[in-house]
Parts: structure tokens; C-alpha cells; sequence
């Protein structure tokens, strides 16, 4: 079923699109027939409703009614959630972190080999970089790194805060 | 045969797998009886994909080394994580990390290892910038470019490849990094290593592939294509994600005016189309988009925060 639901994904609209949820944040959200808030109100949602979305269009998002209707609802009047798999995110981290070279781990070499490429053209010296032992330390260190569900809705509040703040201040 | 399992079977051959490695994905597949079968794919396709990217990646922060700044590291990885969440594929794994390096440019290798330059940190003029560059790159990784261009070499390619690295000498100021990665010999390795079937049918290793990605990352460059392809996929997930809509435009017109004033020449400019080519691909993607009606987030005291200790330690780009 899965498999169906992104291969109607991929023709929403004659291309591929973002797969991701909006969900209206009020009573009385409006969907208009085109990116135009004076174009023709097709459905109007309620809190909590959630469509499926297509692809930004100016302040819109594109959406796809229960009608199965094409349609655009303000950006700002909905929220818009990616349709993620965190079990198979996992399951790539537990892979990757199983899969490290246990030789690597033990080498104790915790810096880079040679401190930084100095100067804007880089282009002299590139050659040798295929055949130089790779930093996995620092590659771990990327792996370990891990950036939170909570922080990346936060990133996003701080996005939106700003576009609210900056529509606002056009009124 | 189903809906599903013939789209599974579609996935499969898209991929371009070896019959070979059809038993090693069905062996697997009981390790991780939580995920479906397309997912189970995607996850053993991502472990041959991790062994090549985690080679470049390592090989790059030994090149350029590691600008190590926590703060910074988590800000980049806060923004790009966020940015790629919004491309069409929010289900894969993005890392990022910086390289010391006053060079203008960034990397995406197989597996989700992202590494943007310090340069890159030092010329954006707001987070705005850095989303889109971020979303460029995650599209790189996204679309699997790096890892469907290694396995689209010819036998031809790849031993041509292999005879100019061969050729190489390593300047005596890299002398601390020549020792050579041991090779890969374990089953595991082996395993996945079928996954790297060329169109030629040759078989590539991994170390060998992730020497011939070094090729492609900083001599020869992605197809120009895939190029405009991930300029116009990183704007369009920038914009999605609720930034200014034509930062990655800015940035790339400032750096034109830059590298014109100061005559240089870096990798970006090797392995890249030209910058004034990338400008019209993303003025169409702009376009589609309705870019002049969009009001989008610049982030600016965000990314000077973030970056506020870069600027202080005065590595700050002279312009």
C-alpha cells in the first residue's frame, strides 16, 4: 500500500512531489480553486483537517481536496508535515553505526592528517586527496551527531515566526 | 503478481541491482522485521551506499581537515536537517559537518555526508543561504547522483580513472596522511560491494569507488545536469521550508562578483556548471514558483549568532 500511496504521489499533478501532510490550524481555512485568494472557495476546512500537498506556489500550498480536487490553501494557515519513516531513519543509524571499521575505531588518530587546505584555489592538490587514509573519526563524529524531532519543529516555528512577523508588518 | 510487489519489483530494476544481490537483501531481510520490503531494499542499498560515502567523507576532512566548532556544527546540522525534511526524500539520512577550508564550495557523498567549507560559512550572508546551498546538497544525496554516477561508469572509465590516481604523487606536506586504508575483506564488505555493479558489469569495491568518487567530487564533477538538477530541487525544498525564495540566487551572484574581483579559481569552478548558467536554471525554478509573490525567512541574526565565533576568531573571508 505504501508503494501506492507514493506512486500517487509521484503523479500529483503531472510531477514529483513533495510527499507531506498540511493540516489546517483553524476553523473556516480556505481552499481556493488557484493560488489567488480571489479565485473561486472550493472547500473550507476545519481544525484539524489534514490534505495531502502538493508544491508551493507563491504563499500557497498546493492541495488535493477530499474532493480529489486540485486546490491552494494559504501557507500560513496551515501547517505542513512532512511524511517521514522514522523506523527506517533508525534503522539506517543502527546499519551504519554496525557497519564501522573496528580498526579504524582503534587507530587512535583523532585529528585531521593535515590541518586545513589554506587560500582560495584549491584546485593544485586535489588529486592526492583519492589516495589519502581517510579522518573516520571525524566521519563518526558526524554519525553520532544526532539532530532531535523537537528541534528541527522548532527550527521550523523559527521560520514561520519570521514570515509571520514580515507578513504582518506588510498589512 | 500484486500492485506492491510489482512496484517493488519496478524499484529494483531501477536501481539497476545484480541478481547477485538479491540474496544478500533476502538474507537481510529478516534482520529488520520491522521494515516493509521496498524499505528493507532501501536499507541495504543505504549500507553499500554509507561504506563509499563514509570513504570520501573521511578522505575530504583529511584533504581539507575539520573545522571544529560544536556550536556551529549543531546550527548547520539543525538547518540542513530541517531544509531536507522538506525535499521529496524525507525518509533518507542527512549529516553534516564543516571542512577547513577558505574555498567556496560543498560536497555530498553517498550515504547522506554532507560537508559545506568554512568558506561557504564565511561568504553566506544569512541562513537563508545556507538552507538552499544545504537543500542543493541534500538533493545530491536524495537523488542518489554521486552513487548512480559511479555505478554508470564503463569498464573503460573506470581504468582510466584508476591509472591517473595511480600516476598521482603526494606532495611531502602529506606525508602524515600516506598510509593507505587497508582493504575491505569482510563478508559484509564483499556483500555489499555487489551492490556496485557497474553498467559495464564490472564489480567495484568499495575503497575503489570512493577513490573514483574523489575524482568525481573534486576533478571531474557531476554530470552538468544533475548540477541544475540540485539547484533547482535545493531552492524548491528552501522555499518549501518557508525561506527567502531567491537567497541561493543571491549568493551565487555575490560569489560571481567576488571570484571576477579577485581572479580566483577553486573546485566549485572545475566541477560545476558556470554560475551564470546556474542563475538562469533557478530564475525558471523561481518563476514556476511564483517566487515574487513568496515572503520568505532570511534568518540573518539566527546565522550570525551561529557563526559569531568563526567571525571572531578572524577567519572571516577578506572581501
Amino acid at each position: 500500500m505504501k508503494e501506492l500511496i507514493l506512486f500517487g504521489g509521484m503523479i500529483f499533478g503531472s510531477q514529483l512531489l513533495m510527499a507531506a501532510t498540511v493540516e489546517s490550524q483553524k476553523d473556516g481555512v480556505e481552499v481556493y480553486s488557484s493560488a489567488d485568494k480571489s479565485s473561486a472557495v472550493i472547500q473550507k476546512l476545519k481544525k484539524g483537517d489534514k490534505l495531502s500537498a502538493g508544491e508551493r506556489k507563491g504563499m500557497y500550498w498546493q492541495v488535493k481536496t477530499s474532493s480529489g480536487k486540485d486546490g491552494f490553501v494559504n501557507m500560513l494557515a496551515v501547517k505542513v508535515k512532512p511524511d517521514e519513516n522514522p523506523g527506517l531513519v533508525d534503522a539506517m543509524r543502527e546499519a551504519a553505526k554496525k557497519g564501522r571499521s573496528q580498526s579504524a575505531a582503534d587507530g587512535g588518530r583523532t585529528r585531521s592528517a593535515v590541518m586545513g587546505v589554506r587560500g582560495l584555489d584549491d584546485t593544485g592538490e586535489v588529486g592526492v586527496a583519492a589516495n589519502l587514509r581517510p579522518n573516520l573519526h571525524a566521519v563518526y563524529r558526524m554519525e553520532d551527531f544526532n539532530t532531535f524531532p523537537d528541534g528541527l519543529s522548532r527550527q521550523g516555528e523559527l521560520v514561520m515566526k519570521e514570515v509571520e512577523e514580515k507578513v504582518s508588518g506588510l498589512k | 503478481m500484486d500492485g506492491p510487489s510489482f512496484l517493488t519489483s519496478a524499484l529494483l530494476a531501477s536501481f539497476g541491482l545484480t541478481v547477485a544481490c538479491s540474496s544478500w537483501t533476502k538474507k537481510e531481510a529478516t534482520d529488520e522485521p520491522s521494515l516493509s520490503k521496498s524499505e528493507q531494499l532501501i536499507l541495504d542499498e543505504y549500507k553499500a551506499e554509507v561504506e563509499v560515502g563514509r570513504n570520501m567523507a573521511g578522505r575530504l576532512f583529511t584533504f581539507y581537515g575539520e573545522y571544529e566548532d560544536e556550536g556551529l556544527k549543531s546550527y548547520i546540522n539543525g538547518v540542513g536537517d530541517y531544509v531536507a525534511r522538506y525535499g521529496d526524500y524525507p525518509d533518507r539520512r542527512y549529516m553534516f559537518g564543516i571542512l577547513d577550508s577558505d574555498s567556496v564550495n560543498a560536497f555530498a557523498c553517498p550515504g547522506g555526508y554532507i560537508l559545506v567549507t568554512r568558506g561557504v560559512l564565511e561568504s553566506a550572508a544569512n541562513e537563508a543561504e545556507i538552507a538552499a546551498i544545504l537543500g542543493h546538497e541534500a538533493a545530491h544525496v536524495g537523488k542518489k547522483h554521486m552513487f548512480n554516477a559511479l555505478r554508470a561508469m564503463s569498464k573503460d572509465q573506470v581504468a582510466q580513472a584508476e591509472a591517473e590516481a595511480a600516476a598521482r604523487k603526494r606532495p611531502d606536506k602529506y606525508s602524515r596522511a600516506r598510509l593507505r586504508p587497508v582493504g575491505d575483506n569482510s563478508e559484509s564488505g564483499s556483500a555489499i560491494a555487489k551492490f556496485l555493479t557497474t553498467a559495464s558489469g564490472a564489480g567495484l569495491g568499495i575503497l575503489q569507488a570512493a577513490k573514483l568518487g574523489m575524482g568525481l567530487l573534486l576533478e571531474k564533477g557531476l554530470d552538468k545536469d544533475l548540477e541544475f538538477e540540485a539547484d533547482r530541487e535545493g531552492v524548491k525544498y528552501a522555499i518549501r521550508a518557508g525561506y527567502d525564495p531567491k537567497a541561493l540566487d543571491r549568493f551565487l551572484e555575490r560569489l560571481a562578483e567576488t571570484k571576477k574581483k579577485n581572479n580566483d579559481k577553486t573546485v566549485m569552478d572545475v566541477t560545476h556548471p558556470s554560475i551564470p548558467d546556474r542563475r538562469k536554471v533557478i530564475a525558471e525554478i523561481l518563476n514556476r514558483m511564483g517566487a515574487d509573490q513568496i515572503i520568505g525567512a532570511v534568518g540573518k541574526d539566527r546565522f550570525e549568532t551561529a557563526r559569531a565565533k568563526l567571525v571572531a576568531s578572524g577567519k572571516e573571508t577578506k572581501k
